[in-house]
């Protein structure tokens, strides 16, 4: 359980990146893409997510974009979008991915890809 | 809203607790997250109290929170942990202790080398020092027979890698390197 959560970690960081190279979004809509848009495969939690943000905005891979009001309260709510070298590293990460995904899949034949 | 604020006054408590407190900028974000999961469990038709009910379960509870938040948010960098980091306070204290060991084993050899003071010429000063650079013929070499210091000079080297050495009077004496203690330094005043 421990490995596959390990696992789905290690992919996050290029799913939230292809997400927000999309539009840019707040913590919570970022979570609730990945989940619609994986069939709850990717439910990050909390304690994952802006974790990761902020890691990903200390190496210059998203930044803040924007900031606009959270509804009925005084707190400004940040939206994340991707840099240019965010897109560098989503580029690559895909790659990376389109070739492993074709390993497993020759190994693995199609039914287990 | 104040069940929010209480929820994250206890997480902030749990999280300072664990020697982590968490940002007031992902604090705020946290509140967005729940705010949006609420909102979520409002549009599917819960009324207001048990959709506010279920996005806190979501969130969890403000220990385990607190728990993954430390687990996965980087530690600051602060400049005098950076500098006490325990690699190079172990690497100092080697230092120190090889430093300790060689200044023994400097005053060890000098102390052994005085006794074998008497046996050269009155008027002639010895000094026994630790190896600098490689043995040469000639060379006056202190070394151990049994439990005796010994005097002697250097012949060459036997093909087995033992040092050759001869005493006045004497023919040539094989001695294993471990044996020796230390070259002599004669100092004529």
């Amino acid at each position: 359980m421990a490995q596959k959560s390990q696992f789905l970690k290690g992919c996050a960081r290029t799913l939230v990146l292809k997400v927000l190279s999309e539009k840019p979004m707040y913590g919570y809509e970022i979570a609730a893409q990945l989940s619609e848009r994986t069939a709850n495969v990717f439910e990050l939690g909390q304690g994952t997510l802006y974790p990761m943000l902020y890691s990903l905005e200390k190496q210059g891979l998203i930044r803040v974009e924007r900031e606009s009001k959270a509804p009925g309260t005084a707190r400004k709510r940040l939206y994340y979008g991707v840099t240019a070298k965010g897109r560098a590293a989503l580029r690559e990460d895909s790659e990376t991915w389109s070739t492993i995904s074709r390993g497993m899949r020759l190994v693995l034949g199609d039914a287990h890809a | 809203m104040r069940e929010l604020k209480d929820y994250l006054v206890r997480l902030q408590a749990e999280a300072q607790t664990q020697g982590r407190p968490i940002p007031g900028r992902m604090l705020g974000e946290l509140s967005d997250h729940w705010e949006g999961l609420r909102d979520r469990y409002r549009a599917e038709g819960l009324d207001d109290a048990s959709a506010s009910r279920k996005a806190f379960r979501d969130l969890g509870e403000p220990r385990t929170l607190a728990r993954a938040l430390k687990a996965d948010f980087p530690e600051p960098v602060v400049f005098w942990r950076r500098f006490f980091r325990p690699v190079p306070v172990a690497a100092t204290l080697l230092l120190l202790l090889g430093w300790t060991v060689n200044s023994f084993a400097f005053s060890l050899v000098s102390i052994q080398g005085r006794s074998v003071e008497p046996r050269l010429s009155p008027g002639n000063h010895a000094l026994v020092e630790k190896w600098r650079g490689p043995l040469r013929p000639e060379d006056l070499v202190v070394f151990m027979d049994g439990d005796r210091l010994m005097l002697g000079i250097v012949d060459g080297w036997s093909p087995d890698g033992r040092l050759e050495v001869h005493r006045n009077g004497t023919g040539p004496i094989l001695v294993d390197p471990r044996l020796l203690m230390g070259r002599v330094v004669l100092r004529i005043p």
